[in-house]
């Protein structure tokens, strides 16, 4: 178990750093003129300051399809000649991008309405839960892949999708901590003395209960990024030419016996980041605990 | 009884109403208009039939009349292949219906069977068996897909890769049709029951630890009655909040049976879903939004019921 929290911990910080340093590895955007064929492209295109991950994720090698893991090429290539670390890379960062930013947004919406639901109670709070029980009835999954089927999303406008339908787990929790907090003597009296009502919010309720919401937002970043994957194995998503884990999964399935560096480096970089986030958010509660 | 029958149904009712209103809202504000297919002589300056979705104004309407009708089972005409929705979908709800019940058993059965096994057998510092566990749980289902998939039906033959029946006309007998169907249904199943089955796992152990605990099991343990039978005691009292945990897995059952059903191509109402999003044919997709949600309510009210008839302290709350 404890070698297990290790590889957690130090995958995160890994994929975060990845994630800021990308810019200075390799391309994060496709240029014009990336379609290259063969020799003139070997040293050319190295753009970033170090040589090793020079490689553009987007560029395409009609001469290098479908190679093996090589010296050029540590993971091999796609079918298109584009070199699959740099991709998996790339991914990484869409995928943690879409994760954080999704999180973020659901705790922005979600964290408020919690806790007006929670401190006002009457038919603010009836309404709140009549709400949250409609809205775990939903085919949730369905009407994302609905959305994301019919519009051509990127990156930012599937953060805020997810965080739109995600919103409702923070606020549960919220709702919860602040009906604790409300019989809390501290509360009470500051509702004594005359206290605006965002006021009490602000300084005392939110402080106090964020805890077990951060808790249950780690979670439900895992899910999300599961949800964000999921997609883009079904090829809805992010589109291409920017690479997704989950897409990267879906191009290989048409190379299962032929070239199985496709598709396995993105399962084992998705498994870890999923098992990554979940641990995380135990050893926030249970930090959480102790405290 | 009656009585409690009665208001769950008139809840869970109006709530249906309203989350189909959301789905209905929704499919038409996002979806727009659809090109509707023509038969034959197809020309550019000729215009192309387009099905208009309802203005905002004309919607409670238009929901209304849609929901009378969906009540009956009647979903109208698929846009893309002009058949009645109903026809095009009931065979394939069955076979979706048969992938979630063997998917069902498999998370049941394993989860309790696994949760006893580490109820008993926790030491102090955790089974190395729950360790495994936290694996599984963060494996995403297509993820084991295209493992299985690759191992078991690409690398090794010993499973089929896609559909439901073999191509074989040597099985003819009704008993050997079951065992091709279920032969098929193995990899799509375990890929599907994976994460539930690690949730009821994790379940089941913290309900048993907490009756093992319990007073009464004390009891029987030190007037010495053997560990069998205290099994069945402990056993009893666990099993109840199982019923209501169906109502939370059905619903995910189901929408993860959409990946699972296009990753093993399984003729399913999920890949009939995906199908329909990507050729913009609402009245498919709204059909199946609506069996999806009526799924969660039945599977919600079920495990209310069930919960009212086991568990005393529920009828004496209501009376």
């Amino acid at each position: 178990m404890r070698i297990l929290r290790y590889t957690a911990r130090g995958f995160i910080i890994f994929i975060v750093s990845i994630s800021i340093l990308m810019p200075f590895l390799i391309p994060t955007s496709p240029l014009p003129g990336t379609v290259s064929h063969g020799a003139t492209a070997a040293g050319a295109a190295r753009t970033s300051l170090l040589p090793l991950f020079g490689i553009s994720p987007f560029r395409i090698d009609s001469t290098a399809s479908l190679k093996p893991p090589s010296r050029h090429h540590w993971l091999g290539t796609d079918i298109l000649g584009r070199d699959i670390l740099a991709r998996l890379m790339l991914g990484g960062r869409v995928s943690f991008i879409i994760g954080f930013l999704a999180t973020l947004i659901s705790l922005f919406i979600g964290i408020p309405a919690g806790a007006v639901a929670g401190f006002s109670g009457g038919w603010k709070d009836r309404i709140f839960s009549r709400f949250v029980e409609l809205f775990y009835a939903l085919p949730m999954l369905l009407l994302l892949i609905l959305v994301s089927g019919i519009y051509e999303l990127n990156m930012i406008s599937l953060s805020i999708l997810l965080g739109v339908f995600g919103w409702i787990v923070p606020a549960r929790y919220m709702r919860g901590e602040v009906l604790k907090l409300k019989e809390m003597n501290y509360v009470r009296y500051a509702v004594a003395t005359g206290a605006s009502k965002w006021h009490i919010i602000r300084t005392h309720l939110i402080p106090n209960g964020i805890g077990p919401v951060l808790v249950a937002a780690s979670f439900n970043m895992a899910n999300l990024i599961l949800v964000e994957a999921t997609l883009s194995f079904l090829g809805l998503g992010v589109r291409p030419p920017y690479p997704s884990w989950g897409r990267m999964v879906y191009e290989g399935l048409s190379f299962l016996n032929v070239a199985p560096w496709i598709y396995v480096p993105p399962m084992v970089m998705l498994f870890l980041s999923i098992f990554s986030y979940d641990i995380l958010g135990q050893d926030l509660k249970r930090w959480l605990h102790s405290r | 009884m009656f009585r409690f029958i009665l208001k769950s149904l008139l809840s869970h009712s109006l709530s249906f109403l309203l989350v189909m209103f959301l789905v209905f809202m929704l499919v038409f504000r996002v979806g727009g208009e659809t090109v509707l297919p023509t038969a034959g002589n197809l020309s550019i300056t000729k215009k192309l039939p387009v099905s208009r979705p309802p203005s905002l104004s004309e919607m409670p309407g238009a929901y209304l009349r849609w929901f009378s009708k969906a009540l009956r089972l009647q979903f109208g005409t698929s846009l893309s292949s002009r058949r009645p929705v109903s026809g095009l979908i009931f065979p394939r709800l069955w076979n979706s219906v048969l992938l979630n019940l063997f998917s069902l058993f498999l998370i049941f059965l394993g989860g309790i069977l696994l949760g006893t096994f580490l109820a008993y057998h926790t030491p102090e510092s955790g089974h190395p068996l729950e360790s495994l566990l936290y694996i599984l749980y963060a494996v995403p289902d297509f993820v084991l897909g295209v493992l299985l998939l690759s191992v078991f039906a690409f690398s090794l033959h010993w499973f089929p890769s896609c559909c439901l029946h073999s191509f074989d006309i040597s099985i003819s007998t009704p008993w050997m049709r079951w065992l091709d169907v279920l032969y098929h249904l193995i990899l799509p199943g375990i890929t599907l029951s994976a994460s539930g089955l690690v949730f009821i796992t994790r379940f089941t152990k913290s309900s048993l630890i907490e009756i093992l605990d319990a007073p009464y099991i004390f009891a029987l343990r030190s007037r010495g009655i053997p560990a069998r039978r205290v099994l069945r005691h402990v056993l009893k009292n666990g099993i109840f909040p199982f019923l209501t945990m169906a109502g939370f897995i059905i619903p995910a059952i189901v929408g993860g049976a959409v990946v699972v059903e296009s990753l093993f191509s399984f003729p399913g109402i999920g890949k009939t879903f995906f199908d329909a999003v990507l050729a913009r044919d609402y009245p498919v997709i709204l059909a199946i939004c609506f069996i999806d949600t009526l799924f969660v309510f039945l599977g919600l009210m079920i495990s209310n019921l069930l919960y009212y008839c086991f568990d005393p302290r529920v009828k004496y709350a209501d009376s």
